[in-house]
């Protein structure tokens, strides 16, 4: 749906974007994940053609993003925080404008729509609350149901009561669509995302599937018989090594089903105890991050 | 799409278009009924319109153009399925229908209104607003594209007046740099600074709609005003060159040949030729020059004919060989029933080097760029309360004005005038004359001026009958009013040519004016 390759942005001397390269599978909920500054806006833009790419391109629906065309951009919907609609019309009139660009409009959809979000038909958008204005451009991006959905930090600035209104309509909505979410925000996307990336000042550190990563990491507490201490050797998918009296504490990245004593024997001795817990995808994260920021693979 | 883009910027902005249609309705209304076209842009009220309408028509295009603004990177229309072709000709379409529809109706009327057919005054409208779209509105549309809400129109704005002050602040007024400019070969320069508009705004609407390059397309408006600034500066002869390929007899003129007369003695402002006020500023000396009136004898016209300057270049070549360059007054003339004509051209020389130079003799090379032009119409109407239509002139009134020293001739025609025009008061019953005014305007082939929102032409003259001192006396005074008619001759191009002039020695201090009587 998606393919980015060596994808380069730069704004004068600041490079905003560091030869990313990610792929969006179809049908996937793609979060893209990083703090403020990251790159994910810009990111979203280069797919839009907002932004030209300094160097490499990117694909979207089989497109180079610098040839997307209205024909393209009929199957794309796309929600984001700063955008701009005129906000001297009303709402309907602004659906109303919106409705002949799109052949797949579906306007029992629209209905539906603007009625489970509670949108005022009447109301100028330029009187809407953030959250309403959120709302409205969801309600610009479902009724012609694209086949790919772009959120640009959907949830910023919104209540949880807004948030939840929003993630219901999005989740009941979504059927085949792919999505492509961005957010600064773990807890928005859990539940929701089936992939996930993490940008980081511009570099893509890691993507991958939320069933991989969530299976594949463990926080494991190795209990052994004397006072534990750090192998000589740390095999490169630990992370985290931690000595606590007895008890050595770390990260497995690669954690692939159970742990046979005898595999920590030779690392660690007398191994008496192992204790793996899956992880919070926060914590993944941290860990994740901390690695890819030391130079390391996770 | 077009039309749907077109009706919500309908939507959003018919309020200031209403408003820039109200203003050009009012301009026109106020121009043809209340003042009768008569001397439109000297009229501060209508004036004010004028500029107000200018400045409506530029919201409205700012306006509809920034609701899908070019720049930025927030606009809802960049992740919609607009086609790029689709957008800009929708703004288009808005320009046509919404500002310049209005104005060519606006322009019907007045037309209408000041008595010309329905035919005259549609060609004359289609004429003006195709040019007003062309050199007025397109560039608006090109301002609007690059820029994103009204706090970038004015920043705009003002940069460009900034820029367009400090360049013409420090462009001193002198025939050398600027030869083209106030000649009838200045709609050359006015139609190649309009064509470089035209151009440039099309490749900025081009690359701000099919290619967002904001940055692009300001540096290039950048170099597109720097541009034009720079056509004030075209050469002459080119110019001259270019003109002289549109002569329509040409080598008509070869029978004229300029002269120097020293016979003709020093230069004395006739009596009733012009007003004592008029006479004694030719004697008018000072600090910074002197004025000396060398006698040029014009022959080979023929009797309804007539010669215009259009630019001189003068040389002063002193004894030791120094050389000074002087600017000699443009002047014209007409000969009076003789192959012959006399004429005292101004020279205007610095004082410093006239002091130096008045008792010697010089050399003075006169090289003149000059105009032929031939009687094409001869038309009249009563010096009092005259009001007739003339054809290639329009519509005349006369009056006399508040003073009771002038007759007041106002014209309006639909759309293009005549290059040249005589004026003069004729006793009819006897025939005597008062001294004609004879002037030529631009020589241009198209002659509407898209600044003024109606197509009609407005031009005038004042012809003197009476000198409120007593000094100066008039063959038509005001006691022949009743029986005298204004005359308006128009003159046709035939052909444009040079000559030079080369007066060996010189002492120009035996050139100064007469006193006048």
């Amino acid at each position: 749906m998606i393919q980015a390759k060596n994808l380069w942005k730069k704004f004068g001397r600041f490079d905003a974007l560091r030869g990313l390269r990610f792929t969006v599978p179809k049908g996937s909920a793609y979060a893209l994940i990083g703090a403020n500054g990251a790159g994910k806006t810009t990111t979203i833009k280069l797919l839009m053609n907002i932004f030209e790419p300094t160097q490499g391109s990117v694909d979207i629906l089989g497109v180079d993003s610098r040839r997307i065309s209205p024909r393209e951009l009929s199957r794309i919907g796309y929600v984001s925080e700063n955008q701009n609609m005129p906000e001297k019309l009303t709402v309907a009139e602004y659906l109303d404008y919106l409705r002949p660009f799109y052949g797949t409009w579906d306007r029992s959809l629209e209905a539906t729509i603007l009625r489970q979000l509670r949108l005022p038909p009447e109301r100028r958008i330029g009187q809407l609350s953030h959250g309403m204005r959120m709302k409205m451009a969801l309600a610009c991006a479902l009724p012609f149901r694209p086949e790919l959905l772009i959120l640009d930090e959907p949830f910023s600035g919104l209540d949880p009561l807004v948030r939840d209104e929003f993630m219901e309509q999005l989740l009941h909505q979504a059927g085949e669509m792919t999505v492509l979410i961005s957010s600064h925000e773990l807890g928005e996307i859990d539940g929701v995302a089936t992939h996930v990336a993490f940008l980081d000042e511009g570099k893509l550190l890691f993507e991958e599937s939320m069933i991989d990563l969530t299976s594949r990491f463990r926080e494991v507490h190795i209990t052994t018989a004397r006072e534990a201490r750090s192998p000589d050797r740390i095999p490169p998918h630990w992370k985290d090594v931690k000595t606590n009296g007895n008890v050595l504490s770390f990260v497995d990245t690669q954690f692939s089903g159970e742990y046979p004593d005898e595999r920590f024997g030779s690392l660690v001795g007398d191994v008496r105890r192992i204790d793996a817990q899956p992880m919070a995808l926060r914590s993944i994260f941290t860990t994740l991050a901390r690695a890819a920021r030391d130079g390391g693979n996770a | 799409m077009i039309w749907h883009i077109f009706k919500k910027d309908v939507r959003l902005t018919w309020h200031l278009a209403a408003m820039a249609a109200g203003l050009h309705w009012l301009t026109a209304i106020v121009a043809t009924i209340v003042i009768n076209n008569v001397y439109v842009l000297k009229n501060p009220p209508v004036a004010i319109l004028l500029i107000g309408g200018l400045v409506a028509t530029g919201l409205v295009i700012m306006a509809a153009v920034q609701q899908d603004a070019i720049p930025g990177v927030s606009q809802d229309w960049l992740v919609r399925p607009i086609r790029r072709r689709d957008l800009i000709l929708a703004k288009l379409l808005f320009v046509v229908l919404m500002v310049q529809l209005p104005n060519f109706l606006a322009d019907i009327g007045a037309s209408l209104a000041s008595g010309f057919s329905l035919s005259v005054s549609l060609s004359a409208a289609l004429q003006h607003s195709a040019v007003q779209m062309l050199i007025i509105n397109l560039p608006f549309l090109a301002f609007a594209s690059i820029t994103r809400n009204l706090l970038d129109v004015v920043s705009g704005g003002v940069i460009i007046g900034l820029g367009v002050a400090i360049v013409t602040g420090l462009t001193p007024a002198s025939a050398y740099l600027t030869p083209v400019w106030r000649t009838g070969l200045s709609w050359i320069l006015t139609s190649t600074a309009c064509a470089v508009l035209v151009f440039g705004a099309v490749v900025v609407l081009l690359l701000q709609y099919f290619h967002r390059r904001t940055r692009a397309g300001r540096i290039l408006t950048g170099c597109l005003i720097a541009l034009l600034l720079m056509a004030q500066f075209m050469p002459w002869q080119p110019a001259f060159a270019f003109q002289r390929l549109l002569s329509s007899a040409p080598g008509s003129s070869r029978d004229i040949s300029l002269n120097f007369d020293p016979s003709a003695g020093r230069y004395k402002p006739p009596a009733g030729a012009l007003t004592q006020e008029d006479a004694l500023s030719v004697l008018k000396q000072n600090d910074q020059t002197f004025r000396v009136y060398l006698p040029f004898r014009v022959t080979g016209l023929p009797v309804d004919s007539g010669v215009q300057t259009d630019h001189t270049e003068v040389r002063l070549i002193e004894t030791n060989g120094r050389l000074e360059r002087l600017e000699l007054d443009r002047w014209n003339v007409r000969p009076g029933g003789t192959p012959m004509a006399l004429v005292y051209p101004k020279l205007e020389i610095p004082a410093v080097l006239y002091q130096r130079i008045k008792d010697q003799p010089v050399r003075l090379e006169v090289d003149h760029w000059l105009t032929f032009v031939r009687l094409a119409s001869s038309n009249g109407l009563p010096a009092i309360d005259g009001n007739q239509q003339f054809p290639a002139i329009g519509r005349c009134q006369t009056s006399v004005n508040s003073g009771e020293t002038a007759v007041r001739l106002g014209c309006v025609e639909a759309g293009t005038t005549p290059p040249c025009f005589a004026f003069f008061l004729e006793h009819v019953p006897t025939g005597s004359r008062n001294p004609e005014r004879f002037a030529c305007g631009s020589y241009t082939p198209l002659d509407t001026n898209p600044m003024i929102s109606i197509s009609l032409t407005p031009f005038g003259v004042n012809l003197t009958f009476r000198d409120p001192t007593g000094l100066a006396k008039f063959p038509v005074d005001g006691s022949r009013l009743r029986e005298s008619r204004v005359v308006i001759q128009i003159y046709r191009v035939q052909d444009h040519f040079t000559q030079k002039l080369v007066i060996p020695a010189v002492r120009l201090g035996e050139w100064e004016a007469e006193r006048p009587n």
